[in-house]
């Protein structure tokens, strides 16, 4: 809840980054810096998978983790790419081509990134506070995670339970990780590292996805794909279902590029990204391999040379989250269905009840349309001819209904109901959402290129910013900057209208709980604040051997313990406080609410 | 494989806007799917954008106006109040025991059997269990601080020495050996 707690995360993701260059440089390479900026957001999340891989195995390993552990295995990831660079023959970036220039904004594409930004501005505001509500943060990420920072692994046998054991400790792992930058178990902070994972989708998604699709058409979706409440509602919690998608998704896209330019760097990104998923949640497996079927259709023309790499990069996706697996046969874990992996056998009434609940939840309001409106774009690049990306995204959509539906199916603890509590298909619908979210505006690029007889050209420089000069422009970049200032402004000005923060941030602490003396008839001479009863015994016996025997403790409503002196008459209480203070305590007059 | 390191960077992206001939700009069906599609999305997506900068100005504020242990603790107005067990209590615990315990949670049959029994004594053990770290929970009968929610004390023998309690029947003690 502090600065120091902000500044340990910001840090954290900027190794995260670093990690995440290093990796992208060894493995692609690229002549520019200005060419490294749009790909920054891909290079953010292959950090965070490669960090991710090679984390989990050190757990497997048994190697404890902790701050020198991370910082070891960040450096470790970093110099391998480093290496695997110089191997390649990459050469240094130099700062950017000649005769480079920002291309000046349209003034939909700035009105669409401010709105982009200012959404990310106040989730920030909304995140910085929340409490950890979640209560599978409790049961499972955060409790690992805190058990992590403390032991420096799973902890006593008998905190690791089955039930808990079985899920990967991909996220609990970077949670711990943010403990680690922040100094503490600050569990209400940790939720901005969420925040920063949808940076990093955000910045991939328009990364990757800007040199093949015209902005009018790509933000509109990438706003979209922000605003549909069953994502922006559960983007901050303390969860692993977003992180899992955003891999999967950026995981999925680069293997779908990959089969239109087979370029190697995105199989290998790929490759990385989709492994990690696995080690995030157990549906990663299922939803990997939604993505490989995916690939295997789409490729179904060139299936000599295209299903051999995929297979291989399967491979070792599978082989990356393969520890984590023996691991848990080595500890006798089930990672099973309660019910049993065949318990749907026995219960054949559930299938076609799950199957229509998915359906249901895909095309639901909370999608704001997305779940429909990417069917649609999807068929719609299959009747334009692009068979490859409309087989591609129709075939994981279906074989991700149907896995979900499975799951439901046999695990028969889940009721059949859109209920949080009771079933998990918001969530596992929100990771098929947003995997097919990029290839909608992919989707929709192929069917307007190909819309016209003659057909168009692709994506122009016209298309992105025309030779735009003058008051537009200024106007652009107006509406820009005047996104990233309104919140910073509205704090200092102290406006609260439009939903803006009207304020200064609030840092609260256990000093919150300390009430000011000031013309109060009622008050108390306060010793000190301690953590534990031994301490403020301690300090209790110390005061009373000082004549100070009135002496007591209490717990206040920060949790602390008050050693403190009560119902001290006004009068008299400048002089108890002198006189604790001569005897070497740090006295302190406070209100007393209780009188 | 064919190495692309640098394709998207150098590919030209202006390819001679100026030859388009004017019947590529007309609509075609395709092309008229694919503005109404877009279209749909902006729309849908400013609308959802006004709405939620709302829905999150709300929670800012929400948040910011919690106590600095109602934020330690979780929301209890996100969850209802029945998966927390009485803070006082735990408040006393957390100062009580030191931080290498281990502790027991012992549930009886009317604890605050309002909600479905089973899921209100998960989610309460699941968050004592989180919060209490590094005080570890234990089913060990030898763990020396106990939690008793509304159980059966006679099991513990009368050597239960109460440290806590709340009102609705939640006990916080160590056991004398």
């Amino acid at each position: 809840m502090t600065v120091r707690a902000i500044a340990g995360l910001v840090v954290l993701n900027l190794v995260i980054l670093g990690v995440g260059a290093s990796v992208l440089w060894g493995i692609r390479g690229w002549r520019w810096w200005s060419a490294f900026l749009r790909l920054a957001g891909l290079a953010y999340l292959v950090g965070v998978a490669s960090l991710t891989i090679l984390l989990t195995l050190e757990v497997v390993l048994r190697i404890p983790f902790g701050l020198a552990t991370f910082l070891a295995s960040a450096t470790l990831i970093a110099m391998g790419g480093v290496l695997v660079g110089a191997l390649r023959g990459r050469s240094r970036p130099g700062l950017r081509p000649p005769r480079w220039r920002l291309g000046p904004p349209s003034l939909l594409t700035a009105a669409f990134a401010a709105a982009i930004a200012l959404f990310l501005e106040a989730l920030f505001r909304s995140t910085r506070l929340l409490p950890l509500f979640e209560t599978d943060a409790w049961w499972v990420w955060t409790l690992r995670a805190k058990t992590l920072y403390f032991f420096g692994d799973l902890g006593p046998d008998t905190l690791v339970r089955a039930t808990t054991l079985s899920y990967p400790p991909g996220l609990s792992l970077l949670h711990a990780a943010g403990f680690e930058a922040m100094g503490g178990p600050d569990t209400v902070t940790l939720h901005l590292q969420h925040w920063f994972f949808a940076v990093g989708f955000v910045a991939a998604l328009v990364g990757l996805l800007l040199g093949r699709v015209r902005t009018a058409i790509l933000l509109p979706f990438v706003l979209l794909t922000l605003v549909m409440p069953g994502f922006a509602d559960r983007v901050n919690w303390a969860m692993a279902d977003p992180l899992l998608a955003y891999l999967v998704a950026i995981g999925g896209l680069q293997l779908y590029l990959w089969l239109e330019d087979r370029s190697r760097w995105r199989l290998e990104s790929a490759t990385l990204l989709l492994g990690s998923a696995m080690l995030i949640k157990r549906e990663g497996l299922i939803l990997v391999l939604c993505v490989v079927a995916a690939a295997l259709v789409a490729s179904w023309g060139e299936r000599r040379w295209a299903w051999p790499c995929v297979a291989a990069a399967s491979g070792i996706a599978l082989a990356l989250a393969a520890p984590w697996r023996i691991f848990l046969a080595a500890t006798g874990v089930r990672d099973a269905p309660t019910s049993g992996y065949l318990s749907f056998l026995d219960h054949p009434e559930r299938a076609l009840p799950s199957l229509r609940l998915v359906l249901e939840t895909l095309f639901d309001p909370i999608w704001a349309g997305l779940g429909a409106i990417a069917v649609i774009a999807l068929v719609l690049a299959f009747v334009a001819g692009e068979r490859k990306l409309g087989a591609f995204g129709l075939t994981f959509l279906a074989a991700s209904v149907l896995g979900s539906a499975f799951v439901i199916w046999s695990e028969t603890a889940f009721e059949i109901s859109q209920a949080p509590a009771v079933n998990p298909v918001i969530r596992m619908v929100l990771v098929t959402v947003l995997v097919v979210a990029p290839l909608v505006p992919l989707s929709l690029e192929t069917a307007w290129r190909r819309g016209s007889p003659a057909g168009a050209p692709a994506v122009t420089r016209a298309d992105h910013g025309r030779s735009r000069t003058g008051a537009r422009v200024t106007l652009a970049w107006a509406i820009i900057g005047a996104s990233l200032l309104l919140y910073p402004a509205s704090m200092a000005a102290g406006y609260s209208g439009l939903a803006l923060a009207g304020g200064a941030p609030r840092f609260p602490g256990p000093d919150e709980c300390v009430l000011p003396a000031t013309d109060a008839r009622n008050v108390r001479v306060v010793l000190g604040y301690r953590e534990t009863y031994a301490d403020a015994r301690a300090l209790t016996a110390r005061a009373r051997a000082s004549g100070l025997n009135a002496t007591g403790v209490s717990l206040d409503d920060c949790g602390r313990l008050r050693v403190f002196l009560d119902d001290v008459p006004p009068g008299s209480a400048a002089g108890v406080v002198r006189a604790a203070r001569a005897a070497g305590f740090e006295a302190s007059l406070e209100r007393d609410p209780d009188g | 494989m064919v190495e692309t390191t640098e394709l998207v960077d150098e590919r030209p992206l202006h390819q001679g806007r100026a030859r388009v001939r004017p019947t590529q700009r007309a609509l075609g069906p395709l092309r008229l799917a694919v503005v109404l599609t877009v279209v749909a999305a902006t729309l849908i997506g400013v609308a959802g954008l006004v709405d939620l900068f709302q829905v999150y100005d709300t929670r800012a504020d929400h948040n910011s106006s919690l106590s600095y242990l109602d934020r330690a603790y979780g929301d209890v107005e996100a969850e209802g109040p029945d998966l927390w067990p009485p803070r006082r209590v735990v408040g006393e615990a957390l100062a009580t025991m030191p931080e290498n315990a281990r502790y027991r949670i012992l549930f009886g049959p009317t604890w605050r059997s309002t909600w479905e029994t089973k899921w209100t004594d998960e989610f309460t053990e699941g968050f004592l269990r989180f919060f209490l770290l590094p005080r570890v929970e234990s089913e060990s009968e030898e763990a020396p601080w106990v939690f008793c929610f509304a159980c059966d004390t006679s099991e513990l023998d009368g050597r239960l020495r109460v440290l806590a309690r709340s009102k609705d029947g939640l006990l916080f003690g160590r056991v004398e050996r």
